[in-house]
Order: structure tokens, then C-alpha cells, then sequence
């Protein structure tokens, strides 16, 4: 038995920020590849040995 | 008569963006297909959206207000030119609208697979966390 965490945090212009901490390996995609497509931007990803992050850009598309 | 604008966004699902609305007006239109906006003075305008706050809801003197989904699966907010600039329906209000759209994203994505155990906000950053056991 382990426990998976999802820690999202949302600043409030809506950039998003996602880490994800004891899910193995790829599994960390499926996790968060729902909430990627809902928020619509892109990734940046940042894998550690036991942790993923991952930083969406607003949802604002600036000029 | 005020004129319509438009302005891109990144918003991606319909739902969401309605129930983030929800949390600043009494009522919100989802529909399949686009609808007519109406201005002030009850007048049909040519713009049509999927999401629709009537202008009853968004102000006094006000035109609907709408978002249209594009051929690219990405909704456009339609604002008249009057609530943009005197009721600040605008790019600052868009970020707003973009940290309740992520909450409900959030919920949507992860609430059917994990717990919400906790949700707090603090200086206007919200902090959500999900949980799941597995085996």
C-alpha cells in the first residue's frame, strides 16, 4: 500500500502549479494528463527520483 | 450602441468555465450550440457564444456577455466595449476568471480517481490537496 498526493496551487492571475509525489514513473502522466488538457497550457515539467512537478502558464493569453 | 470585442483565452471546457462563472453571477447559459447575444436594448446582435451571462445579470446598462468556442477547442470571451472598460470585464478580470476556472479544472480532473483532503487560500493563492491509497 502507498498514498499518491496531488498538490495544485493557484495563484490568482491562474497560473497553475502540479506536484505529484508517490506515483512511480510514468504513471505521473496519467495522473495529471486530464487536468493538463482542461487547463489548456503548457508544461514544464521538472521529474525528481520520487517527485514530478509540474508549472502550467496562465490561462490568459496575453498581448 | 457598444460595440463587441473579443478577447482569446485558454479556457478548454465548457463546464468548468460556466460553474467559475457561477461563482459571480446568479445564472449562466451553457449551450451546444452558439446562441445570439443580446444588447441593451433587448437588440439580437450578430455575435454568438456557447457560454452566455444575460445582461440582466451582468450589470445595469449592460450587453450579454459571451464566450464562443473556437475551431481550435479554445473559448474566446465576446464583451461589449461598455462592460469592458466602465464594469472592468477585462484582461485583469480573465485572470480572475482563470484561478476559479483551475479550481474547478482541478475537481473535474482528479476528484473521480482521488480525495480532496484539503483546500485553503492564503494573499489570493489557492493550495488544493488530493490523496488516493493504492495498492
Amino acid at each position: 500500500m502507498r498514498t499518491e498526493e496531488v498538490t495544485i496551487v493557484v495563484d490568482a492571475d491562474g497560473q497553475v502549479s502540479v506536484q505529484v509525489s508517490g506515483v512511480k514513473g510514468k504513471s505521473c502522466l496519467d495522473v495529471t494528463k486530464e487536468l493538463e488538457r482542461l487547463l489548456g497550457g503548457e508544461v514544464d515539467r521538472t521529474p525528481t527520483e520520487e517527485m514530478h512537478q509540474l508549472a502550467l502558464r496562465p490561462h490568459l493569453v496575453r498581448h | 450602441m457598444s460595440h463587441y470585442t473579443r478577447q482569446p483565452t485558454q479556457f478548454v471546457d465548457g463546464e468548468c468555465l460556466a460553474r467559475a462563472l457561477r461563482e459571480l453571477f446568479p445564472k449562466v447559459e451553457l449551450h451546444e450550440q452558439p446562441q445570439p447575444l443580446y444588447g441593451y436594448h433587448g437588440d439580437v446582435r450578430p455575435e454568438k457564444a456557447h457560454v452566455i451571462v444575460r445582461r440582466q445579470h451582468v450589470g445595469s446598462s449592460s450587453n450579454d456577455l459571451g464566450f464562443v468556442r473556437r475551431p481550435d477547442g479554445r473559448y474566446e470571451l465576446i464583451v461589449s466595449e461598455f462592460d469592458s472598460g466602465t464594469l472592468g470585464y477585462n484582461a485583469s478580470w480573465l485572470g480572475w476568471l482563470s484561478q476559479k476556472y483551475a479550481v474547478h479544472a482541478t475537481q473535474k480532473a482528479l476528484g473521480k480517481k482521488f480525495q480532496r483532503v484539503s483546500k485553503t487560500e492564503k494573499n489570493g493563492r489557492i493550495t488544493m490537496k488530493y490523496r488516493r491509497v493504492v495498492a
